[in-house]
């Protein structure tokens, strides 16, 4: 927890000393007042959102964004026009803020945006099994809960060596086994956010891109349907100037980099 | 007789002679080229050696975006046209900026002088408004310098229609019905001081981190139990020899009595502790049956001995007119219920 705090106060300071920051989140805000205070849908509306998503884009390349920056950056961007950058922010802030309202709300009303053909299923989200009532306990949560209920289990234990009654010894086991429980979800937890950095999520940002079977023009189409804009995928490999996306349903292909947004660190690389 | 030509004659034979060898007039037939030089070569010079004209020809002239054009390329001419190399498009920035392109076919039209090459070129974007001219480069002898015999002849652009990629259209999309309104929540800014708190670096993830978060509970388990056996060594020694709870609670109610102890409620504390410990079933036993019991359960004679003197002396104690002094039956009991739990293990003989 002083870890925490010391971190706490160094990033305070860190904004008082950061007045190009604050200069910028200051003006990004000032952007989307003026846009909401535009004439709904007029040009002059959406070239201010556009101002505000680009000053908010450059905070977030500054390092250690938050989930409420991507918040307001999503929010820009969707209500500017710009799906595929909306998404992406969304998504973004969700990973660092699973049960974030905001974020979630955005991300639902961007993605009923995306257009799709009717009768094919490509590009469309998966269906969360999860229902939205049931909250993400983030990762440090669990850690959080891990350990609390591992340090109580190690108590019950010790007083049930002391007294010996039966409750404390049940106790102490249902508290190993919830660790246990815990230490899997955790390591389930890692192993998805290494994954998440193999594989970062990308966006289609333009309309009628097509999956290719190769990365080249060559080669024919994976898929008859294109994808339009904000359908999103995984990036997988990259040669070149060609990105391997693997849709959320499975489906592998292969688009020019200049149609996808990506986000995170690369994809892993290999010679052409 | 012999005509002989004069001296006269014979010079100007002799002139003109070296005249037609120097302009070439004795090189074979058909040998119209010479080496092009290295001086002044163009990066991209064909290697072709004469006079030549290109052209293109391309087919369909309407593609989509990333559909296939046929393109050919026709150089003919009065060169050779053997040693003719494919035109590299791929090394033309014009060509490659536009089109993905891939080298097909190649003929050889002799009767016409002419070489044709084959090329299937897709237009990267709908951008592309034509396939630029494409230049080509030979080397004409007979100029002085040499150098000045590289020439450039251009095949003139083609004009194309690129249509977009198909996209969905919005009537194809599943609900026919307008997009909803967006949430008010779009619409909410979160605070500066919000967007400006750094993600915090978690030190749980560090090694040192994990390693507390492993030790620590289990070491603080450990330092309670140890002061717990320091402040309470009875508790302690039973817990030690994983004795009952039976014990600690007797014990425990021990503590609790009043002074002086009523000589009942010790009884009564003991016969309990005897029930859940050895399972006695008599409600109040006799100090002979205990023993028989507590022997019965496998208890060293001399253990379960102990426990008639006691239960005598809280009869005496319940009964007499006059309490004993000296006997203080809590400590009487403690020392059974430890002596009973202290016993050996059953291996030692019992009666």
């Amino acid at each position: 927890m002083s870890g925490f705090a010391l971190v706490l106060i160094v990033g305070t300071i860190g904004i008082a000393n950061n007045p190009d920051a604050e200069r910028l989140a200051e003006q990004a805000e000032a952007e989307f007042r003026a846009a909401l205070a535009a004439p709904a849908s007029s040009a002059e509306a959406r070239s201010h959102f556009q101002t505000a998503a680009k000053h908010y884009q450059a905070l977030a390349a500054r390092g250690s964004p938050s989930a409420a920056l991507y918040r307001n950056f999503g929010n820009a961007a969707l209500l500017a026009g710009d799906l595929p950058e909306a998404i992406l922010a969304y998504q973004q802030g969700l990973q660092r803020a699973p049960n974030d309202l905001g974020l979630r709300t955005g991300l639902a009303a961007a993605r009923a945006q995306v257009i799709y053909r009717e009768e094919s299923p490509l590009g469309r989200p998966m269906d969360e099994l999860r229902p939205p009532w049931v909250p993400t306990i983030p990762l440090r949560g669990k850690l959080f809960l891990g350990i609390a209920i591992y340090t109580l289990s190690w108590f019950a234990l010790v007083r049930w060596r002391m007294v010996r009654r039966r409750g404390y010894r049940w106790g102490a086991l249902a508290g190993l086994v919830v660790v246990a429980l815990l230490g899997v979800a955790i390591g389930w937890d890692l192993s998805a956010m290494a994954e998440e950095r193999r594989h970062p999520l990308v966006v289609i940002a333009d309309d009628g891109v097509l999956l290719r079977k190769g990365n080249g023009l060559r080669y024919p189409r994976a898929f008859e349907t294109p994808l339009n804009r904000g359908v999103e995928a995984r990036a997988l490999v990259r040669r070149g100037d060609w990105l391997q996306i693997q849709l959320s349903a499975g489906e592998i292909g292969w688009v020019p980099r200049r149609y996808v947004l990506e986000a995170g660190p690369p994809a892993s690389s290999s010679s052409s | 007789m012999y005509w002989v030509p004069s001296s006269r004659a014979l010079g100007w034979v002799m002139n003109c002679l070296v005249i037609l060898s120097v302009s070439g007039f004795f090189l074979p037939q058909g040998r119209a080229e010479e080496e092009p030089p290295l001086a002044g070569r163009p990066p991209n010079f064909s290697g072709a050696v004469g006079s030549y004209r290109v052209s293109m020809r391309a087919t369909p002239t309407e593609v989509t975006a990333e559909e296939p054009i046929v393109l050919t390329v026709r150089i003919e001419g009065e060169g050779s046209l053997t040693h003719l190399s494919r035109p590299d498009l791929r090394r033309l920035p014009s060509f490659a900026r536009k089109f993905q392109i891939t080298n097909a076919g190649e003929r050889s039209l002799p009767k016409d002088q002419a070489r044709e090459f084959d090329y299937e070129l897709r237009p990267r974007s709908a951008s592309v408004r034509e396939i630029p001219p494409l230049p080509f480069v030979y080397f004409k002898p007979g100029f002085t310098p040499p150098s000045r015999g590289f020439q450039t002849t251009l095949a003139p652009e083609i004009a194309l229609k690129v249509r977009p990629r198909s996209v969905v259209s919005a009537t194809e999309i599943q609900s026919p019905s307008p997009p909803a309104q967006l949430p008010d929540a779009v619409y909410e800014l979160a605070p500066v001081s919000a967007v400006l708190r750094p993600e915090p670096e978690s030190w749980m993830f560090s090694p040192g981190g994990w390693l507390a978060a492993l030790l620590l509970p289990p070491a603080l388990s450990l330092a309670w139990l140890w002061g717990w056996r320091q402040w309470y060594p009875d508790a302690a020694r039973l817990a030690q020899r994983q004795r009952s709870r039976a014990a600690v609670q007797a014990l425990a109610a021990l503590d609790r009595l009043p002074k002086p102890a009523d000589p009942a409620a010790v009884e009564g504390i003991v016969t309990r502790y005897l029930r859940d410990r050895f399972s006695l079933s008599l409600a109040e036993p006799t100090p002979e049956e205990v023993v028989a019991h507590l022997c019965g359960t496998g208890v060293p004679v001399e253990c379960a001995s102990t426990a008639a003197p006691f239960l005598q002396a809280c009869a005496r104690q319940r009964f007499a007119p006059q309490a004993e002094p000296g006997l203080h039956l809590p400590s009487l009991a403690r020392r059974l219920i430890l002596d009973l739990e202290d016993r050996p293990c059953p291996a030692s003989p019992s009666c």
